[in-house]
């Protein structure tokens, strides 16, 4: 990893040395354990601050379309700066998605893909701690370290912290990309992506309704799913259209109901599954289960994986005549 | 003023006593970390925590309030008698913060009649912190683990057994109402002054800017913009902040009838400052950042002289990107000081 | 329903009148009229207030108050059609009952006017607020308290203008001095033609022991000042109302909250030198 990060490094401060880019967005360390920032530098010697490790957890490609719009106040023509940007394999889908929804330019953005091998979900490494707080995270090879602030030390395998979404993951180079860093990840087979949703649906209709009650009953509408979402670039949610109002904005069991469903319909044929939204909520609400039951639907309609290549146009912005209907003649 | 110990097998009885006739809000573990939930089995309450996920400020000033109930008649103002409640094992932070939202509360002698109702009937009992949390920074913007401000009654956690010193009359029934603990001995209270003390040394000093004029003369510094350029716009930091306190009022209706009620809102939002018009004053991120910054530590300073941070270090953890308001601060007490 | 003791709670009002302001028919003026007289007696405004108008069910928009304390009986508020309370409103019958919260803001500053001249300058529909001071300060108890009124009022066109009775009232009224402009004219039209500025630079008021009052949209207000600059008017001498989007109008949810101030409490009337010390955001 370190032998990445050093690459990284030196072929960002080439980039911005040669003016080839004006920003490239990336990570870098946070002055909390295990946790890293997503970070815009400008120069060779900013470039020094990036890192590439198992906590660059936040899907960085969220942050692109502000970078391309144009700010106010400014007259006449306006070039958006070139930018360059760290992609593992989620985010590069991300990025495709966008190309193609036309929020961001493909030319203009340089992508450098590099394999990811996995981030490690913060939550479930401070519940092997207990009450303490982790105060150091040091990986050792496969292994992370955590030191906890009463002094204890538990070593645990890396890939037993990882994130659902990492878990099962199976893009894990970038698909998208001008240039690549290190080796190709190594691939995860075997997973099955959908047992969460298979589980849940065994569950009866009651038990379904409690627990998503009790679910969505956390939310404080605080829309940190929605922003560290790619894909929710809408300059104005649906949540908070007042003609026609489609629902609240408080946290009325309804409207908090309305909101998650609605926002998870909304990813139909776009979700990448990248965890951001889940790594986002600051109440660890279990926002993939709704995302995941969708990405099972659409991927048993239309088949395949979404926003794989800029060419091919996703499910749901397609139609072709073979196209299941069954929902017509059996709803 | 009483000062008691209370050996911790007798935390319970001592709970149950003061739930009684009072509603026991305080810290239980959860999910997420430590949320502050509404108790009814004192051996619940998780006392060994750093801090909880979202503020309790939730308890005086909801997610979710109705302020009238109307329907095609009319309307009235919805005031339930709040119940009596205590609020319990906050840290010393959210204690504070709680006594800067009075102030907005009832700022200039309008009173807000929905918080103080639930704000008079709420005791708090403090813990003071043991051992701060990796992003909490209460020592520099004027707060201390063993902070008094907003408390009715400190508690520190002395391993056996938990000191509980009041610091109000309010504060003061409540222990003599529980009935249970024995005055606390010169040895004890000088255990907790040692335990406040180490907890102290720990905390970092970080820059806080405070010279006023020096951050109205960087408002258009280029720095909010590049600030900014992480931010995503979310809500995460504000929600999670004892200190905030902005709200929308929408009329949540069906065939006529309906409640008026009021809901957190920020100012990290677009729509926040947008006129009907189409103008919108912050329309971008930087100025966002920059009105939640100055807000905080130069707005309310002028309005209120205080600052409205209590260093309890939440934004620092929730925020999605991993922006750190100290790593903000530090840089804007640097542009002052060169400005 | 305690209004007084909680400032969330409207007082109800009874729609008595709907004028249509103008040809658009986006702008209509609302005769508002206590259910319960005590709350007239406990809402004595001041010109300059505002109030938020409330519609259950709909929500509420914060309006100017357009009359003058001493039109006794009633208030008006002059709407336009914009989103989904003014648009509610504005599907209302006469008769209708709905709310009105407040009075909200600082109010014109009457007591500094009082003994000086005073110049009204305003612009489209932000004029509301200026007729219930011209109002006040033309009402028989109130006169001779006043020097001279120069009243100068424009619109995008003669359909536009508000209050078109009153302004003839006026300006066949010798207590003051009335200049009514449109930015286009028709055939009808027999009076100025030309910009608010414009007209302002042209009647030239003086400034010496005078107040000026402007009110009107931002790229009026924009082109206004530096004339009121140049005819003398200094900055503490030149009065304002902002308009700033708001929801409590206490100073409490923090929506209209710019630098230190809150536009619905420490405001929507400022001087031109208060204006200048808070940040360029509004």
């Amino acid at each position: 990893m370190s032998q990445i990060q050093d690459q990284l490094r030196r072929r960002v401060a080439e980039l911005l040395d040669a003016k080839t880019l004006d920003l490239f967005l990336g990570y870098e360390r946070s002055d909390l354990p295990l946790k890293t920032a997503a970070r815009f530098v400008r120069t060779a010697e900013e470039a020094e601050r990036l890192v590439w490790d198992r906590t660059c957890t936040s899907n960085l490609a969220a942050l692109l379309p502000a970078v391309f719009k144009k700010p106010e106040g400014i007259r006449g023509e306006w070039t958006p700066p070139r930018v360059g940007i760290l992609v593992k394999g989620c985010v590069s889908r991300s990025i495709v998605g966008l190309i193609k929804a036309h929020q961001v330019p493909r030319d203009g953005l340089h992508l450098v893909g590099v394999g990811c091998e996995g981030m490690i979900d913060r939550h479930r490494a401070s519940q092997l701690v207990g009450s303490a707080e982790i105060a150091e995270a040091m990986f050792e090879g496969d292994s992370v370290r955590l030191r906890a602030t009463d002094g204890t030390e538990k070593t645990v395998a890396a890939n037993e912290l990882l994130a659902a979404s990492c878990a099962v993951c199976r893009f894990r180079d970038a698909v998208l990309a001008d240039e690549t860093i290190g080796d190709p990840a190594a691939t995860v087979e075997g997973a099955d992506r959908y047992t969460p949703v298979a589980a849940f649906e065994a569950q009866s209709a009651q038990e379904r309704w409690d627990a998503f009650v009790a679910e969505v009953s956390r939310c404080v509408r605080c829309y940190a799913c929605r922003e560290a979402c790619p894909n929710c670039y809408c300059t104005e949610c649906f949540a908070e259209e007042t003609e026609p109002k489609w629902i609240g904005v408080t946290t009325e069991l309804s409207d908090l109901m309305l909101f998650h469903l609605g926002r998870a319909y909304h990813q139909a044929g776009r979700c990448v599954d990248c965890g951001a939204c889940v790594a986002a909520c600051p109440q660890g609400i279990d926002l993939r289960l709704l995302n995941q039951k969708i990405n099972q639907d659409v991927e048993a309609l239309f088949g395949g994986d979404v926003s794989l290549s800029l060419e091919e146009l996703d499910p749901l912005c397609r139609f072709t005549m073979d196209d299941d209907q069954g929902f017509m003649t059996e709803p | 003023m009483l000062v008691l110990t209370l050996a911790k097998t007798d935390l319970a009885t001592f709970l149950s006593a003061v739930a009684e006739d009072r509603r026991l809000v305080g810290p239980v573990s959860d999910r997420a970390g430590t949320t502050f939930d509404e108790i009814a089995d004192p051996t619940t309450i998780c006392l060994d925590y750093r801090n909880s996920g979202l503020s309790p400020k939730g308890v005086v000033f909801p997610q979710r309030e109705t302020l009238l109930v109307f329907d095609a008649e009319g309307g009235t103002e919805h005031r339930p008698e709040a119940p009596e409640t205590v609020l319990f094992g906050v840290r010393p932070c959210d204690a504070r913060a709680v006594s800067l939202l009075d102030k907005v509360f009832t700022w200039e002698g309008t009173e807000d009649p929905y918080y103080l109702d639930r704000r008079r009937r709420t005791t708090i009992v403090a813990l003071a912190c043991n051992e701060p949390g990796a992003a909490c920074f209460c020592t520099s913007v004027g707060g201390d683990p063993a902070d008094e401000t907003g408390a009715d009654v400190l508690a520190v956690d002395l391993g056996d057994k938990m000191l509980l010193r009041a610091i109000t009359e309010r504060g003061e029934e409540l222990l003599k109402t529980a009935g249970v603990g024995s005055d606390a001995s010169e040895a004890d209270i000088q255990a907790a002054v040692k335990a406040a003390d180490a907890a102290r040394e720990r905390l970092p000093k970080t820059p806080i800017p405070t010279d006023l004029d020096g951050l109205r003369a960087i408002f258009e510094d280029e720095l909010w913009a590049q600030e900014a350029m992480t931010c995503l716009g979310c809500g995460a930091c504000t929600y999670a902040c004892p200190t905030c306190h902005c709200f929308d009022i929408t009329d949540e209706a069906k065939h006529g009838a309906g409640e008026r009620v009021r809901s957190w809102d920020t100012c990290a939002f677009p729509l926040f400052t947008l006129h009907g018009s189409g103008h919108n004053p912050r329309p971008a991120k930087d100025a966002r950042v920059r009105q939640r910054v100055l807000h905080k530590f130069l707005y309310c300073p002028e309005n209120f002289d205080d600052i409205f941070c209590v260093g309890c270090g939440r934004c620092v953890t929730h925020c999605p990107t991993g922006i750190d308001i100290r790593r903000i601060l530090a840089r804007v007490k640097q542009r002052v000081s060169t400005a | 329903m305690s209004a007084m003791s909680n400032p969330y709670v409207p007082y109800p009002v009874r729609i008595d009148q709907i004028t249509i302001e103008n040809d658009e028919r986006d702008l209509k003026t609302f005769k508002l009229v206590f259910v319960d007289p005590e709350h007239e007696r406990a809402f004595a405004h001041v010109p300059g207030q505002f109030a938020e108008l409330s519609i259950l069910g709909k929500g509420e928009c914060p309006i100017g108050i357009a009359s003058s304390p001493t039109e006794r009986g009633y208030l008006l508020f002059t709407v336009k059609k914009t989103g989904v309370v003014t648009a509610d409103l504005h599907n209302s019958r006469e008769g209708r009952v709905i709310g009105v919260r407040g009075p909200l803001g600082k109010a014109f500053p009457i007591d500094r006017l009082k003994g000086k001249n005073v110049v009204i300058v305003g612009g489209g529909f932000a004029f509301t607020t200026l007729r219930a001071l011209t109002q006040y300060i033309l009402d028989d108890a109130n006169r001779a308290g006043f020097g001279e009124v120069t009243v100068i009022y424009g619109a995008r066109n003669p359909g536009e203008l508000l209050y078109k009775d009153e302004l003839a009232a006026w300006q066949a009224n010798a207590e003051l001095e009335t200049h009514i402009t449109v930015d286009k004219g028709d055939d009808a039209w027999s009076g100025h033609e030309g910009f608010v500025p414009t007209i302002l630079g042209e009647v030239a008021p003086s400034a010496d022991n005078a107040l000026m009052v402007v009110c009107g949209p931002p790229a009026m207000v924009k082109f206004t000042l530096p004339v009121t600059a140049k005819l003398g008017f200094a900055p503490a001498d030149t009065i304002l109302s902002l308009e700033m989007r708001m929801k409590c109008g206490i100073g409490k949810c923090g929506r209209c909250n710019i630098g230190g101030r809150y536009v619905c409490k420490d405001g929507p009337v400022f001087t031109l030198e208060e204006l200048s010390a808070l940040p360029e955001e509004y």
